[in-house]
């Protein structure tokens, strides 16, 4: 499979790489985790989702 | 999306996804990120680049290697992945500043009409969260995968 041909699948191939395993439970980036948590609190999820 | 884009690496979970920026400033790896946050199934993405000296993190950084739309479409191919492993998460993201927020806006308008075929994207108001429209400012967006 060529490079052109991987572009155009949407759901890409990811090469798993274990050194990646040590962020696992590391937050990378605590202060938008923060806006998003407080985002959360004060507006809640939209009324309009998809119930699975 | 038909764009080009980085390949990625990810860790087990595919939480983490790691890609290399390539332009004229050189070589930039990027980390990608998916927490969890305090509500169940909703997930915080966020991305930066790694500094190759301290191995620190940074969210702010202007890396100006003249690749954004294919960093975007990387990311966008992040959003993919996870949401294969992960099908009922929402996806929160928001920029570290208004005119990286605004960035993001205009990526998403730019391909609004591929990825709506796959995500309901919906902008933070003032008010709650409406539909994503094209020319409309938002603080932030919260994405969920359609089709399962």
């Amino acid at each position: 499979m060529n490079i052109k041909e991987l572009n155009k699948r949407k759901v890409p191939i990811v090469r798993i790489d274990k050194s990646l395993n040590k962020y696992t439970n590391v937050v990378l980036f605590p202060d938008k985790l923060e806006k998003a948590n407080e985002m959360l609190r004060k507006v809640g999820l939209p009324k309009q989702v998809l119930s699975r | 999306m038909n764009l080009p884009r980085y390949q990625l690496a990810g860790n087990d979970k595919l939480t983490t996804f790691e890609f290399v920026s390539e332009g004229p400033k050189g070589r930039i790896q990027k980390l990608v990120q998916f927490t969890s946050t305090n509500l169940k199934d909703v997930y915080n993405l966020a991305f930066g680049d790694k500094d190759k000296v301290t191995g620190k993190i940074d969210d702010t950084i202007i890396s100006n290697n003249g690749d954004s739309e294919k960093v975007l479409a990387t990311v966008t191919a992040t959003i993919y992945a996870f949401t294969d492993k992960y099908p009922d998460a929402f996806i929160y993201a928001t920029g570290s500043t208004k005119s990286r927020t605004r960035l993001y806006r205009m990526g998403i308008t730019k391909y609004l009409s591929e990825v709506e075929n796959d995500f309901i994207i919906f902008g933070e108001t003032k008010e709650g969260w409406d539909i994503f429209e094209k020319d409309t400012n938002y603080f932030g967006f919260l994405i969920q995968r359609k089709n399962y």
